[in-house]
């Protein structure tokens, strides 16, 4: 047993104002900062078959090594009766080691402990694993065929969810369609690409708890995972988080946790893990899918039924694909309104890395298919893109394909505001236009659900000093929630944002909080800390109104001090406040659920409130297309999103563009390529993300709602799925050439304009 | 990575002692971009590094059009993009430094370093083969001159002998006339390795070509010269289609490997364009 992390200490905070001074200088510390004395390290030996039994692991010579204290593996798991190693969101079918059998390569098969990381290192290389392997399958239509190598004893035909949206009569509504369109749309796997590698540290203390510090999206999430692994009532695990650089979902749920806590369990000291970058890309992938999609419309171009299937793959584990999967389905009719809609949605293990949320979580595959499609039908109906979307979007009243009626509709005005960015502009000068360069536009619109049912608590305090702390497990990553988390409580107490503290998450102190995902923290954990910061306010009120002789609504609140209205000597500062309260500090408490039943549908159709309220985007680019080499060069991006309540607008534009530059490289370049099973590209060189020199011209427009009483909606992944197709719709305007194939790379762009040149000649 | 000894010799003399003193277990580091990485990724892992920051006579560069221009090997990519003479004598080399990666990575990457490392998609290389440039070697026992159009063997691999220490790089007066260009196709980033890039020289005399360089990185195991593509240049004239059917003879010089970055017909399709659209900007070029 080894000694508390840090016993008994409070959360951490600090001013979340103004932190980016601290991440520019480099002073900013991050979850990979973390370093705990007297910390062992561990490193993983990983599968380098993607299927097979695990017929021996002789840790012999890496023990010998000077500095190894331990080396575990699967079979040691198993035989220990206090842990429960199979873990998962719905289904518990993830080893925290391979136990038996490795099912993708990169899969952890044994942990090597070490004094240091480059011992551990050295180490895991000596480590002998003899696998026999068996046949392996990386696509998830063939792993559906009844010959398919079968992951999964106990889940049959690799089946890693199956559901079914009913709305209507789709069948029957399209064969009265005046015009059909069918065709299919594929997008690969991808990576998060956190500029921050995952990290995190693990320790029993005397009282046989566990303490965890980790670079997590969802304290809360891993401590009941830890709990459940190591047979513990969740009081006993406690989960501490530090601010991230990046996670855009990679960070969610179990990661590394599991087996740092492993791995303390057997050497009885901290320990600590640090992915490499390869490691980074064998951990968390986006889901691969195939998207197939037939629109029937009527002679006005009104959309009349929509069939979708779905084939998703889900790498070699569920994780949250079970859920996930049929929330990708809910969203693939689009933001339009169709009487009829049947999608059928099933996700597939194979031998790959597995999936797990990525920002636009399970829409960008979708949206890549029903974008495409809107600029094809409208093309096919000799209607403009832009004119067909403001026929077919969403507007209040409307019925969406869960059969929600729509409410706080915005896209009209969003599209509009996308197509003037885009057409105000003095047009390009024809200097820049040459024989082998085009110009096009496109455009794209994305729905989104919120997470929903939805639970977040919080804390604000004021302590005899006068300091406000915002105490929630939400989780900084440097999509600025602690400052609008800040500034959200700061306005209720009429303070200056800038003296308000947030903590860092820590299951220990901080109340619970479900995720920080889903553009979900402003929305959920925001309104908790508002109502929180209003219970806070009330109990300060409380405390001199009687004093004063008037009533606590009475009371007048500013800059940080109380007064009464009548009486200017009647004034106090909230320090003095709980000084004269005889109470250390003064805390309000508060919460935030989504209503009762929100979020039920039926399994069979998924009819029913799927979402509290709808994420909006509207993205528009212009691109430039050399004719000579396919290359796709996106020279601008304007995004729009629907934001409720606004709280900071410099934030939720940073949002905006950010998102468009983060779905900018998914739709040009990235891709995880793999080949006899294994991945080849796991490192940025051959992985690419965008650099500061690919960055277009971007803009934004934020719609809003001034009401103060207005529900604030997530806007950080709005923009992030419709960059996709707007470039390939783009390209399509530019040059003529269709790619359903993402990503849009030169390559295909090339290759499709050669067969279009072709056939114009045949023609 | 695992902990290596580090050597810092002051002379070529004592680092030539060094590496022979060390053999196998010895390796140069001069600015570490890729000897670093490939140690941390466990792909070289020598238990003697000598570095040669501290060998004055490895550094720095010199150039007049009477000498031509000499680069010492320890001079860093950032130098050779910046600095007047390569500016003013060798633009094309000067353009090429300035296509290789970021400021970052050019503050601290060698030309030594550049060459020796030998990845066949690296910028300065086929740039150096158009001006005619020559590496000099020094060994325990003799120092050597050898053109860098002969320096490379395979994918990561020179001619260069373990024990031998590349000194500098000299680019001759007589190739200093030459209109020279650097063209490099990046389809994904603007800081990536090349999908493909050419480079080439032209002397342009009474509208006539009177001498032709083209080479090509990312077109095989190692950058080429297309003799063929040159010879074809030479003795004719500047017009577009000549130029072409020119650049129409690059891609059977090459067997790109299909990856990433794209398919080997791809490549090789892409240096046909690229050289054609290089040799018509140097030929534009050379009428003003
Ligand atoms: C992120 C990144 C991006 C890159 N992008 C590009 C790019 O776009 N274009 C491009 O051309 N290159 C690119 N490179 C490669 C870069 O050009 C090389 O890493 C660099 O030139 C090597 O020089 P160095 O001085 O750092 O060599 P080192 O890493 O120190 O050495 C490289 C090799 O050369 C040997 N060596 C070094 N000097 C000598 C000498 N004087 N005599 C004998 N042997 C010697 C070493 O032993 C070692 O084997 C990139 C590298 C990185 C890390």
């Amino acid at each position: 047993m080894s000694p508390a992390l840090n016993p008994g200490a409070a959360p951490l905070s600090r001013r979340a104002v103004g932190d980016a001074v601290d991440r520019v200088r480099g002073t900013f510390t991050f979850a990979v900062d973390r370093r705990i004395e007297g910390t062992l390290h561990a490193v993983a030996v990983r599968s380098v078959a993607p299927h097979g039994r695990i017929t021996s692991i002789d840790a012999a010579d890496a023990l010998a090594v000077p500095g190894v204290v331990a080396v575990i593996d699967g079979s040691h798991v198993a035989a220990d009766d206090g842990i429960s190693p199979w873990y998962g969101e719905n289904r518990a079918d993830q080893p925290v080691l391979a136990i038996g059998k490795v099912r993708y390569v990169g899969e952890p098969v044994a942990l090597v402990i070490a004094d240091s990381r480059a011992t551990a290192e050295a180490a895991a290389a000596q480590v002998w694993v003899d696998i026999e392997e068996l046949p392996h399958v990386v696509d998830p239509v063939l792993a559906g065929a009844p010959d398919a190598p079968q992951l999964h004893d106990e889940w049959p035909n690799n089946d890693s969810g199956t559901w079914t949206l009913v709305h209507g009569d789709a069948e029957r509504a399209m064969a009265t369609a005046a015009h059909v369109h069918t065709a299919t749309y594929t997008s690969p796997a991808q990576n998060h690409v956190p500029m921050e590698p995952h990290s995190a540290t693990g320790a029993w203390l005397p009282d046989g708890s566990l303490e965890v510090w980790t670079g997590t999206q969802s304290p809360y999430v891993v401590r009941q995972r830890l709990a459940t692994m190591f047979r513990l009532d969740p009081d006993r695990v406690r989960v501490r988080g530090d601010s991230l650089g990046g996670a855009f979902g990679s960070k969610i749920d179990l990661r590394l946790e599991g087996l740092v806590a492993l791995a303390s369990r057997a050497v009885g000291a901290p320990v600590r893990m640090e992915l490499r970058r390869d490691e980074v890309f064998q951990s968390a992938s986006k889901h691969a899918a195939t998207v197939t999609m037939t629109t029937g419309v009527d002679e006005d171009g009104l959309l009349v039924a929509r069939i979708i299937d779905i084939v998703w793959n889900s790498g070699a584990y569920a994780l949250q694909t079970p859920r996930s999967s049929r929330t990708g389905m809910i969203r693939s009719p689009g933001p339009y309104r169709i009487p009829h809609v049947l999608a059928r949605s099933v996700a597939r293990y194979t031998n790959t890395v597995p999936t797990g949320p990525f920002r636009g979580a399970m829409t960008g595959q979708v949206c890549w298919a029903h974008e495409s499609a809107a600029d094809e039908i409208a093309a096919e109906l000799g209607v403009d893109p832009v004119e067909w979307r403001r026929r077919n979007l969403l507007r209040d009243g409307d019925a969406f394909a869960t059969g929600d009626v729509m409410h706080e509709m915005h896209y009209v005005d969003l599209l509009t505001a996308v197509d003037d960015a885009l057409t105000a502009d003095a047009p390009p000068t024809s200097s820049t236009r040459t024989r082998t360069r085009r110009r096009g536009r496109g455009v794209a619109a994305v729905l989104k659900t919120t997470r929903t049912p939805t639970r977040s608590e919080a804390q604000v305090q004021v302590d005899a000093e006068g300091q406000v702390a915002v105490r929630t497990s939400a989780v900084e990553m440097g999509q600025g929630a602690a400052a609008s988390l800040a500034e959200m409580a700061a306005r209720r107490l009429d303070m200056p944002a800038e003296d308000v503290s947030v903590s860092w998450p820590d299951t220990g102190w901080t109340p619970f909080d479900q995720t920080t995902s889903s553009s979900r923290t402003t929305f959920a954990t925001g309104l908790a800390v508002e109502r929180a910061a209003s219970d806070l306010r009330a109990c300060i009120a409380q405390q001199v109104a009687q004093p004063w002789g008037i009533t606590p609504d009475q009371v007048v609140h500013r800059d940080g001090c109380v007064s009464s209205p009548g009486d200017p000597a009647q004034r106090m500062t909230y320090a003095d406040v709980v000084r004269s309260s005889g109470a250390g500090e003064l805390v309000g408490t508060g919460r935030y659920e989504t209503p009762p039943g929100a979020g039920r549908l039926d399994p069979e159709t998924s009819q029913g409130n799927v979402s509290v309220h709808f994420h909006q985007g509207v993205v528009g680019v212009e691109v430039e297309v050399d004719t000579e080499t396919g290359r796709v060069h996106v020279l601008r991006a304007h995004g729009a999103t629907y934001a409720g309540r606004l709280i900071d607008a410099e934030r939720a534009r940073k949002q905006i563009e950010g998102g468009m530059l983060f779905g900018l490289g998914q739709a040009v370049m990235e891709e995880t390529l793999y080949e006899a099973g294994q991945m080849i590209n796991p490192n940025l060189s051959d992985y690419q993300i965008p650099s500061l020199l690919d960055v277009p011209l971007t803009s934004s427009t934020v719609l809003s709602d001034a009401d103060p009483d207005a529900e604030p909606h997530g806007i950080g992944e709005s923009t992030v799925p419709p960059m996709a197709p707007a470039v390939a719709n783009a390209v399509h305007d530019a040059v003529g050439v269709r790619i359903r194939d993402l990503p849009v790379t030169a390559e295909k762009v090339l290759r499709a304009l050669r067969e279009k040149q072709a056939d114009d000649r045949k023609n | 990575m695992r902990p290596f000894r580090y050597h810092r010799p002051g002379t070529v003399a004592e680092a030539a002692q060094l590496i022979a003193d060390l053999g196998e277990d010895g390796a140069i580091l001069a600015g570490g971009t890729s000897l670093m990485t490939l140690a941390r990724l466990g792909l070289a892992e020598p238990q003697h590094v000598v570095g040669l920051a501290g060998v004055p006579e490895l550094c720095g560069i010199e150039g007049n059009s009477g000498d031509g221009i000499t680069l010492g090997a320890m001079a860093t990519l950032r130098q050779v993009e910046t600095i007047p003479p390569v500016r003013r004598l060798a633009p094309g080399l000067a353009e090429a430094a300035h296509q290789v990666a970021t400021v970052r990575i050019r503050n601290q990457a060698t030309v030594g370093g550049t060459l020796v490392h030998a990845d066949p998609s690296q910028d300065l290389p086929p740039m150096l083969m158009v001006y005619d440039a020559v590496a000099r070697l020094t060994g325990p026992t003799r120092t050597r001159e050898v053109p860098v159009a002969e320096l490379f063997v395979d994918f990561f691999e020179t001619v260069v002998d373990p024990d031998e220490i590349l000194t500098s790089v000299h680019l001759p007066p007589a190739s200093l006339g030459v209109i020279a260009g650097y063209l490099k196709f990046l389809p994904r980033t603007q800081d990536d390795y090349a999908t493909i890039s050419v480079a080439a020289g032209l002397t342009v005399v009474d509208g006539c070509i009177d001498t032709a360089r083209i080479a090509v990185a990312g077109g095989g195991s190692t950058p080429q010269r297309c003799r063929e593509a040159e010879s074809a240049l030479v003795g004719g004239g500047t017009d577009v289609a000549g130029l072409a059917a020119a650049a129409d003879l690059v891609p059977e010089a090459l067997d790109p490997v299909s990856d990433a970055r794209g398919s080997g017909d791809y490549k090789r399709e892409m240096a046909r364009i690229s050289t054609r659209r290089l040799l018509q900007r140097l030929v534009s070029e050379s009428a003003t």
